[in-house]
């Protein structure tokens, strides 16, 4: 039942709008303010989501397994969470990213699983990076909701990859929190399977 | 009498206005139904009774009031993972037993940590309440079952209890982040600690599923699978618990109450794929109303 729904993701590709906030000679730009940050955060998911969208076709899964219908239930989140985000920016969003996971091998499940685990432990961090930067606090609320639910995935994934945890020691701090990355360091991590030219030069960098 | 109105201004977008109607309504009724709890007994509540007019502000508690109930929620979850007589199953033939020693390490470092950010802004930290807590949830002390008997000898019990409370602290956390908005470091490091309860409720769900552990006679799982996320809000859906049940206030303070929610900010998400999906896909925050009563549960009675 799943695979029906991982295929029927078309609707949810980008069109070839060039991006709401324009683009400059750096590329398509985030914007500023809240709009930049959700800007951010919809790029986040739209990663996100098509890296499991390639996870989850990658065949190493058996299909009748436990593993397989919670990877398939985090392939929805993200589709969710990227549409929660397209359309709340409407004609401000940042759409036509082209993608590019070449590099990652899709081919075995130790290399599939190892590779979900830091993309997902990038992406809860970069939730609880930019909650700080909100100036709407409603907005701080609705994205560290969805936050809390990548930290969840981020919790299954580690324990897939490493029996028996729900943290990498790399995301935790001595004090009781999970890390966090700044825009700017999620989008160095993601620079690889970005394709598109994008200016993050008016997203926060520290 | 409902507590809270039916409308959850967080669900509508409006984080900052707390229900004030509501709160009047609640703390009488919440006085009237604790009955016999001395408020000494209550640090959620009557932490707050008594400072009431000094911790809140027009738009919630403040920075140093919010940083008080999140350390109540630490003291609580501390003297839960690390009880002064160690649980059976707390040995190295238990998988996960090196994961709940680091969940007991990081509780502590918690308590450290909101105690120091408390006397930084110039606060004195409340202490752990006298007279202790009680996990099986009993609602007096002739109550001798509660709603969890056997918590701290039977494991599929204790692992049923500590997904709830954490689920709860999570909801709880996200309730408070506007609190702290005025303080952008802070902030920072206390969504870092909201998501480790969300990996402690992710990881304990996934103990209860059995897929590290074989747990065969868990009395208090629902038939349908856990799942590491929160589907829906009824009790028995989907690995959440069976709430408190001889102790709730009102229908509006369940644990799981409002993680139905399918619409945010005005955006209807269930059409996207299906409604557990959507429900699953977000959190949800508890007012602090709402955490306290929950957690109060859990506190010891005095009569």
């Amino acid at each position: 039942m799943f695979s029906t729904l991982y295929l029927s993701q078309n609707s949810c590709k980008p069109s070839n709008f060039s991006g709401g906030t324009g683009s400059t000679a750096l590329g398509l730009s985030f914007g500023s303010g809240d709009i930049g940050l959700l800007n951010y955060l919809l790029v986040v998911e739209w990663v996100q989501y098509n890296f499991y969208l390639k996870l989850i076709n990658s065949g190493v899964f058996n299909k009748t397994s436990n593993t397989y219908s919670l990877l398939g239930d985090i392939v929805n989140h993200q589709n969710i969470h990227y549409q929660f985000y397209l359309k709340t920016l409407g004609t401000n969003a940042l759409t036509g990213i082209s993608l590019d996971f070449s590099a990652i091998d899709f081919s075995q499940y130790g290399t599939v699983i190892s590779n979900a685990d830091k993309f997902q432990n990038v992406e809860a961090q970069a939730y609880n990076g930019v909650a700080k930067y909100f100036q709407s606090s409603a907005f701080l609320t609705l994205t560290s909701q969805i936050g809390m639910v990548e930290s969840r995935h981020s919790a299954y994934i580690t324990g897939l990859n490493q029996s028996g945890t729900f943290i990498d020691s790399s995301v935790v701090n001595s004090s009781g929190f999970e890390n966090s990355l700044s825009p700017q360091a999620v989008l160095t991590f993601y620079k690889p399977y970005i394709k598109t030219a994008l200016d993050s030069t008016t997203l926060p960098s520290s | 009498m409902p507590m809270e109105s039916q409308t959850n201004p967080l669900e509508n977008g409006i984080i900052h206005n707390e229900n004030r109607l509501g709160r009047d309504q609640f703390l009488k009724s919440a006085v009237k139904q604790i009955g016999k709890w001395s408020l000494k007994s209550l640090p959620f509540i009557g932490i707050f009774s008594a400072e009431i007019a000094e911790a809140q502000t027009s738009t919630g508690l403040t920075t140093v009031g919010s940083l008080q109930f999140l350390l109540s929620m630490a003291y609580l979850q501390d003297q839960f993972y690390s009880p002064s007589t160690p649980y059976p199953f707390y040995n190295n033939s238990y998988a996960e037993y090196a994961a709940i020693q680091q969940i007991q390490i990081q509780e502590k470092a918690q308590i450290s940590f909101l105690q120091n950010a408390i006397k930084g802004l110039g606060g004195t930290p409340n202490s752990a309440p006298a007279s202790g807590y009680n996990f099986a949830a009993i609602t007096s002390l002739k109550d001798t079952t509660g709603s969890y008997p056997g918590y701290s000898t039977n494991y599929p019990i204790f692992l049923t209890v500590a997904q709830l409370i954490e689920d709860i602290v999570n909801r709880a956390y996200l309730g408070q982040l506007q609190n702290l908005a005025n303080n952008p470091s802070l902030l920072n490091q206390i969504a870092g600690m909201n998501s480790l309860h969300a990996r402690h409720s992710a990881f304990f769900r996934k103990v209860r599923s059995g897929s590290l552990y074989s747990i065969t006679q868990d009395t208090l799982s629902p038939a349908t699978p856990i799942k590491p996320w929160v589907t829906e809000a009824a009790s028995n859906a989907a690995g959440n618990p069976f709430t408190i049940n001889t102790y709730s206030i009102s229908a509006n303070t369940q644990a799981y109450s409002g993680e139905d929610q399918t619409n945010q900010a005005q955006i209807e998400l269930k059409s996207i794929i299906n409604a557990d999906l959507a429900t699953e896909s977000f959190d949800e925050p508890l007012s602090y109303y709402s955490a306290s009563s929950l957690l109060n549960s859990f506190l010891q009675p005095t009569s």
